[in-house]
């Protein structure tokens, strides 16, 4: 008796597991299917926009205009020093002078000696370097073309693309001249005025200028009009009326008097 | 040892990637300048007025036989007086400081001339440009022959002359200014433009919709609904105006903002909205065969396209439920549209596509920015915004940056004056808006960067959402 009811708890229990089983597997099979073949399209999440709560603007006061930015001009006005034309230019031409005067000494031994055997050999040593250099020549146009090729490929030119050509000045030298450079500019921001009518308008000119030890303009030169002849002309007149610029320092004479300094006029709103 | 190789082999390619660059540049330098070029750029320059000495007009004639050309002279000497003075461009001599008499001295310089005036003379009181002009009558006919010279270089910038009758003596004046302007800038200036606005002129109890020109003279009012007339807009041609008004229905006996075109040059006015609810905030499509408005039709206000003839063609916005969204703005190439919105809390700017694509609020700062308007280049907008306690004007670019406060004035009471609903001149040199400074809504121009307000009307009435034509020559 006992045992029969021992056996039917047995088989109680045994038949509550399966079913408990039975309905795991079925919840568990039909949350998959749903998951598998009834997706619903995914939660969009909108973009959020941040809102902040700002006052709008006061009203600019017309006594003061924005102060130019100094530090920024100055970065724009002198890239870094190494700059990368001189190295493609000076490769060659070094290589020449160091033969060409061996040739001329000779040139001159022989002279002496007035043999011409040796003097026709030296012709065909000079013809010889010509035609040395014919090739050399070749060779640096054709990396030229080559060059040409790559800056097409490399596409046109834009805004900060183009290293702009720096100067040959390092260290102490283009700290002086950085500063000198820094004070020139302000000299003539001082003096740079336009009429009222002119302001709006996109135009730039380009002028070289070159002045000597005192500061004293010694020649304006405009390298690039800006199409507008007023505008040229209110250009002008600023460098006529900063002169004399800061005198230049000793060492800069040169550059200043000789190179000249290259002046870019514009007027950005 | 075969990774190695490889690594090698592409480091060299590298190299000579980096070199071709290099040489590339190289090869860019030299274009611009020599290579040790000292380059200093000079910006920012200071701007200055240009002096003008600007001598009465001489009459040509016989004073006799016209007894009011000197009120004629006067007219045509103040209207552009007051053209080159809104301009901004001139410092006027005082007349008071010329060293010629320019009654006894003819209209061209003297080599040209015997009788004629002499550079040197206006070259020592420091005058940049001098403008001579002479008129003449003869019977209806009224003409004006104007120079402009540049007196530094003793060159002449400008020679015209003009001929119609004596009532279009203002026309005529403008119409020089407008030339004087080009000559100096390359651009006319925005002298023979006029302004549609709504105002309560004919009586408090009503708003009707009146034409001008910018200066405030030749006001005609041209409706007559003896009802509330609001939102006027010209069309691109300057021939139609579009407005809103709140006209009684003969059927109901129920007023509804219903929207009409007014052509100008006909007289011809029809309904071209009658929707139940709102049909107001009209604007124009540039090429000007659409109206873009506001309906209220499905319950919150909504901007729609429609033809002149009432035509619906497609509801631009759509929601967010609830959301209004009013006062559309074509920028002038009509690829979009600026309106105003609350669909995040606030009234904001919002700039879309003209066809509701893509919408992006453009306004951050604030509680309350609406009435967005586009600048004749489409770079800029124009909108006034809630600010403290009242309205202001401020500008912006297109996407919302460099805002820039145009206005900001006081009440004679000592509270901040309202100034609303701005608009550009044609020119893209001028704003036009609203103020209460004075007690009453009044228009005002200003620079673009607020500078020289200058009050358009004066009297004691109020003026609502005024518009700025193009020239009408």
């Amino acid at each position: 008796m006992k045992n029969e009811l021992e056996e039917l708890e047995q088989k109680k229990l045994s038949r509550y597991v399966k079913l408990s089983i039975f309905f795991h597997v079925a919840v568990f099979l039909a949350f998959t299917l749903k998951a598998t073949f009834f997706t619903e399209p995914p939660i969009q999440f909108e973009k959020a926009i941040r809102v902040d709560i700002v006052g709008l603007p006061d009203k600019p006061s017309a006594e003061l205009p924005p102060a130019p930015s100094p530090v920024a001009k100055k970065e724009d006005a002198k890239p870094e020093p190494p700059p990368p034309p001189q190295k493609t230019e000076t490769k060659v031409p070094p290589k020449l002078p160091k033969v060409l005067p061996k040739v001329d000494l000779q040139a001159v031994n022989l002279d002496k000696v007035k043999n011409k055997q040796k003097q026709k050999q030296a012709l065909q040593k000079l013809k010889q370097m010509e035609a040395l250099e014919e090739i050399q020549k070749d060779v640096e146009t054709e990396k030229k073309k080559k060059i040409a090729q790559a800056t097409a490929a490399a596409g046109a030119k834009y805004k900060g693309n183009v290293l702009a050509p720096g100067t040959e000045l390092t260290g102490v030298n283009k700290l002086q001249a950085d500063n000198y450079i820094s004070e020139v500019h302000k000299h003539m921001i001082d003096s740079w005025t336009l009429p009222e009518y002119l302001k709006n308008r996109k135009l730039r000119t380009d002028v070289l200028v070159r002045f000597d030890e005192n500061g004293n303009i010694l020649s304006k030169q405009v390298t690039k009009p800006s199409g507008n002849p007023a505008f040229d002309e209110f250009v002008l007149e600023a460098i006529q009326k900063s002169s004399p610029v800061p005198a230049p320092p000793a060492k800069f004479v040169r550059l200043s008097a000789v190179q000249g300094f290259l002046f870019r006029f514009s007027h950005d709103f | 040892m075969l990774r190695s190789s490889f690594a090698h082999v592409s480091f060299c390619s590298l190299l000579t990637l980096f070199s071709f660059s290099h040489f590339a540049r190289a090869a860019d330098a030299p274009e611009e300048t020599s290579p040790a070029q000292v380059q200093i750029d000079v910006n920012q320059a200071k701007t200055k007025k240009s002096l003008l000495a600007f001598p009465p007009l001489q009459f040509i004639g016989n004073p006799a036989t016209n007894k009011n050309f000197q009120a004629i002279g006067a007219e045509l000497f103040r209207v552009i007086f007051n053209d080159l003075s809104v301009s901004s461009y001139f410092q006027f001599i005082s007349q008071t400081a010329f060293l010629e008499d320019t009654a006894k001295t003819s209209i061209r310089p003297f080599p040209t001339d015997a009788n004629g005036f002499k550079f040197d003379s206006w070259k020592q009181i420091g005058a940049d440009f001098l403008v001579r002009g002479s008129f003449a009558i003869a019977g209806d006919t009224l003409s004006l022959e104007t120079y402009v010279y540049s007196v530094s270089r003793g060159t002449v910038v400008l020679a015209k002359k003009y001929r119609g009758s004596l009532a279009t003596a203002r026309r005529i004046a403008h119409t020089f200014s407008n030339d004087f302007m080009e000559g100096l800038t390359g651009t006319k200036g925005m002298f023979l433009s006029r302004i549609t606005v709504s105002s309560d002129k004919a009586g408090s109890k009503y708003k009707e919709i009146y034409v001008m020109d910018w200066d405030g003279a030749n006001m005609d009012k041209v409706t007559n609904h003896k009802s509330v007339a609001l939102s006027p807009t010209w069309s691109p041609d300057a021939t139609k105006i579009a407005y809103t008004a709140f006209v009684q229905r003969a059927k109901t006996k129920t007023r509804n903002a219903d929207m009409f075109v007014y052509e100008l040059t006909t007289g011809k006015r029809w309904l071209v909205s009658y929707r139940q609810g709102i049909n107001s905030g009209a604007a124009f499509d540039p090429a000007g065969n659409e109206i873009y408005l506001t309906l209220s039709q499905s319950g919150t206000p909504d901007i729609y396209k429609m033809g002149l003839d009432g035509t619906l063609e497609t509801r631009i916005t759509n929601g967010p439920r609830g959301a209004m969204n009013v006062e559309p703005s074509a920028s002038p190439d009509g690829k979009k549209l600026a309106f105003s919105s609350d669909r995040s809390g606030n009234p904001m700017v919002y700039v879309m596509n003209s066809d509701g694509s893509n919408p992006t609020r453009v306004t951050f700062a604030g509680k309350y920015n609406a009435t967005p308007s586009w600048s004749p280049d489409g770079k800029k907008l124009v909108f006034s915004g809630w600010s403290d306690d009242h309205f202001d004007i401020f500008t912006m670019n297109a996407d919302g940056t460099g805002m820039i406060r145009i206005t900001s004035a006081r009440k004679p009471n000592g509270k901040w004056a309202q100034n609303e609903d701005p608009v550009f001149s044609i020119d893209g040199r001028h704003l036009m808006y609203t103020s209460n400074r004075t007690g009453n809504n009044q228009i005002y121009i200003s620079n673009l960067d607020g500078s020289e307000e200058r009050r358009i009307t004066s009297d004691s009435s109020n003026y609502f959402k005024p518009k700025w034509s193009k020239n009408i020559e």
